[in-house]
């Protein structure tokens, strides 16, 4: 049986380089460099039996995957530090193509099966010259990715008292008359919760009742699930009442309180830390520079630079993980956030920010272009940290 | 002559496109005439020859092409700061087109990186399929670069003429940037392609997509007016032509870009006879009004008064066909739009209007200001577009676009 799949896996294998408009170099390199025997196998029985040594430069391999359980497949140097390729997940019966750059040297390859047990290949050679394109990192752990968020909750836990007596001196703020200094404490508890957003996740529904937008309620501002710092940033802004605004803001505190309390017993997901480190500024272009989540305070610099030390917050305590296994890509995401911050920063009047649609449209290229390349930086982190969790997806 | 008047015959590239019957064959324009040939399919690119899509040679010869089914004109602004950041922007411009023009394996090469393409195409594509044209906007040579003293003689920014409707939002830029291609994935591929690797450098600024149909039933393509475009213009084969015409000394040209909505429910409510008369041509077959054949020239010698062709028909007034008006010729390449709506209701299409020329002033300037005021003028409204410097081609794979005029 299994030698049947290997025959058919070398004819499709053949066809493949065979066919038209595949770039022939990038075809014929791969062919010149790894003459490529057929699937390579991964299952209990063994790892990549087999496997020969490999040119220097860019290889394909063809890993077949001939046992039960699905199967993670890495290249690794020698001494199981470094990891240059990595094949997530190959569920049995399938074939799927690993390609890596590898440099001369001896590499050799693990297959971690569903059940957590580790095999490894035969060692194998890479010669030939020194080639450029050669990425390597060393693989987050679960125990690196617990400790990140560990680091990241306590300062969570930390804004989250801030932003508890800050939604209490806005709401003692509603027993008097005074709108101007609502708004400011309104805006001092938003920017608050606003660094926070690397936990939107673990905060369950307070998420939505502190924060949500009227968007996908169906009366829209008038929906009574309508709650939170937007509901009471619209009544702010067209003349709710002494009344409404008051109910609304109570409800808000007593919703923070309600989170402050219930936030030890959450659970933050091992990969969230990675996730959010560009999921928030992901959001800041989709709703903040958009003027969608504007219900009325053109506060949306003043959100970007919140939504910029939360992502701060996410980044530093993913340091110590980066800092070892990945320093240039911690390098480059701390710099495209110095350029960001930069920008918003250099908006900043001595009034305090403007509002976006303020904005000429040099400086509103010059935001949004800025942060877009931000994006594009911080993109590999959560790829790269990212660990595989088959078994418990809660 | 250096006409290039349309083959009439089945065999026209036209013809070919229409039918499915003859795939297999690439249409090429040689000598001035367009012609089928048998080739390989995957060279076939709206009936241009795959040479014509490389962008490596002295000039960027995309712009000769003609009118792709598909394309996006996309205009930027630079926000990167000073001059070294400016050149690495080109350098990776330049390496996104020579990438996209080479085609690629793109399999996922690095598991801790998102893909490096966008699969738009699949997991790998082809080269050859996408025409990439670069151009740079009078802006980019004001202070923040240090390259006023650099910009092209002529370059400016594209003036108000009297009958414009210009939306600021859609009009100049730093750079523009046009992919065409025979289907639409192509050129959102490449679209994406190219903001993906350049952002944080350069910023959309605007974008107009645009279609042109197979030949209906054959000839030039159709706009949204019901007539055939693109019928007339100066041959793009004769090089002699270009030189005169098109190129300019360091082998670039000028690209005017015109977003032009087409006011289409009015102008269906107009007469055939006037639609025609405000045109010049007929409908039907696109043939002058005083001659039969859409490539049978029109004779205004022999109609001084305008009895049969109006003096002030749009193609009369375009191109009065003197001896003192053949400098003033221009290289037509205009696609249809469709926006949806506007905020009436009204059909929101139009036409996406490029020209390119040696001299701005001297041909696409004087021909619009012949056409001030001409009766068409009613029907069609100029919302947007710009003024582009259009670069030289890439000498080799080393080069970049922009070297010149930054080094
Ligand atoms: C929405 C706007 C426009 C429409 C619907 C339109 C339509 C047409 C049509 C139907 C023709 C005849 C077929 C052909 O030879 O291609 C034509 C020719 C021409 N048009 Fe336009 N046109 C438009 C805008 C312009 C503009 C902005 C210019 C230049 C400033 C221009 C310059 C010309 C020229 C030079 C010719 C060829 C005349 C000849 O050599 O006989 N057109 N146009």
């Amino acid at each position: 049986m299994i030698v049947i799949i290997c025959l058919i896996g070398l004819a499709v294998l053949a066809g493949l380089y065979a066919a038209p408009g595949r770039s022939p170099t990038a075809a014929s390199s791969a062919v010149a460099r790894s003459p490529d025997p057929g699937p390579l196998a991964v299952s209990s029985r063994g790892c990549l039996p087999g496997i020969t040594d490999l040119r220097s430069g860019r290889s394909t391999l063809r890993i077949r995957n001939t046992g039960n359980s699905p199967e993670e497949v890495q290249i690794l140097d020698d001494t199981h530090t470094y990891d240059y390729a990595d094949l997530e997940l190959v569920a049995p019966g399938t074939t799927r193509e690993l390609i890596v750059v590898l440099p001369p040297g001896r590499f050799g390859a693990s297959c971690e099966a569903d059940d957590g047990t580790i095999g490894y290949s035969d060692p194998f050679q890479v010669t030939g010259p020194a080639v450029g394109g050669v990425h390597r990192w060393i693989p987050a752990t679960l125990t690196d990715l617990g400790n990140a968020v560990t680091n990241y909750r306590t300062s969570v836990t930390a804004g989250l008292k801030q932003l508890a007596s800050d939604t209490d001196a806005l709401q003692a703020a509603t027993d008097g008359q005074d709108r101007a200094m609502i708004k400011k404490r309104w805006l001092t508890a938003y920017l608050d919760y606003e660094q926070l957003g690397g936990v939107y996740d673990t905060f369950g529904d307070y998420a939505d009742k502190i924060n949500g937008l009227p968007s996908g309620l169906p009366r829209g501002v008038q929906d009574p699930a309508f709650t939170g710092f937007h509901k009471i940033e619209y009544l702010l802004w067209h003349n709710g009442s002494d009344d409404q605004i008051r109910a609304a803001t109570r409800l808000l505190d007593r919703d923070v309180h309600g989170l402050v309390k219930a936030f030890p017993h959450q659970e933050t997901a091992p990969n969230d830390v990675p996730l959010r480190t560009h999921e928030i500024l992901e959001n800041t272009m989709q709703l903040t520079l958009t003027g969608q989540d504007d219900l009325g305070s053109h506060s949306g610099l003043a959100t970007t630079a919140a939504n910029i030390d939360g992502t701060r917050m996410t980044l530093k305590a993913l340091t110590p993980l980066l800092q070892q296994n990945d320093p240039a890509l911690l390098a480059s995401a701390e710099h495209s956030l110095d350029q960001l911050d930069a920008v918003v920063t250099s908006l900043h009047r001595r009034g305090g920010y403007p509002a976006l649609r303020a904005l000429s449209r040099t400086q509103q290229e010059r935001l949004d272009g800025t942060l877009s390349g931000t994006l594009e930086s911080l993109d590999p982190i959560p790829t790269e940290l990212e660990v595989l969790l088959t078994q418990d997806n809660s | 002559m250096d006409e290039t008047p349309l083959t009439p015959q089945g065999s026209s590239r036209r013809g070919f496109l229409l039918g499915g019957a003859t795939a297999g064959a690439a249409a090429v324009i040689a000598a001035g005439r367009r012609m089928a040939v048998a080739d390989d399919t995957s060279q076939e690119m709206g009936g241009v020859l795959a040479a014509e899509l490389s962008p490596y040679g002295p000039n960027q010869r995309v712009l000769l092409n003609e009118p792709s089914r598909a394309t996006a004109m996309i205009s930027f602004d630079v926000i990167a700061t000073g001059r070294k950041q400016l050149s690495d922007l080109f350098a990776v411009i330049s390496d996104r087109v020579k990438v996209l023009a080479a085609g690629e394996s793109v399999a996922v090469s690095d598991p801790s990186r998102p893909p490096a393409d966008n699969g738009v195409l699949g997991p790998s594509f082809a080269g050859n399929q996408v025409g990439v044209l670069i151009g740079v906007g009078a802006s980019l040579f004001d202070h923040r670069f240090g390259l006023a003293a650099r910009k092209p003689v002529g370059l400016k920014p594209m003036r108000t003429f009297p009958n414009d409707n210009l939306d600021p939002a859609i009009c100049h830029g730093d750079l523009s940037v046009q992919f065409t291609a025979a289907t639409p994935d192509v050129v959102t591929h490449a679209l994406r392609d190219l903001t993906k690797h350049t952002r944080g450098a350069m910023q959309p600024r605007w974008r107009v997509d645009g279609f042109t149909s197979p030949p209906r039933p054959d000839g030039a393509p159709r706009n949204l007016l019901g007539f055939k475009d693109g019928t007339s213009n100066p041959s793009t084969t004769d090089t002699g032509t270009l030189d005169r015409l098109i190129w300019t000394k360091d082998g670039g040209s000028f690209q005017v870009v015109r977003i032009i909505r087409n006011l289409v429910e009015f102008w269906d409510r107009v007469s055939l006879q006037e639609q025609e008369l405000m045109i010049g041509r007929r409908r039907d077959d696109g043939s002058p009004l005083d001659a039969d054949g859409e490539l049978t020239a029109p004779d205004y010698a022999r109609d001084p008064q305008g009895l049969i062709i109006p003096t002030d028909a749009h193609i009369r007034l375009a191109n009065p066909r003197t001896p003192r008006t053949e400098a003033t010729r221009i290289l037509r390449r205009s696609w249809n739009y469709d926006l949806g709506l506007d905020s009436n209701g009204q059909l929101n299409q139009g036409t996406l209007f490029t020209c390119y020329q040696q001299d701005i002033e001297r041909q696409f300037e004087a021909v619009q200001t012949r056409l001030i005021d001409e009766p068409l003028t009613d029907y069609i409204s100029p919302v947007g577009g710009g003024y582009f410097s259009v670069l030289p081609g890439l000498a080799d794979r080393n080069d970049t676009y922009a070297k010149a005029l930054l080094s």
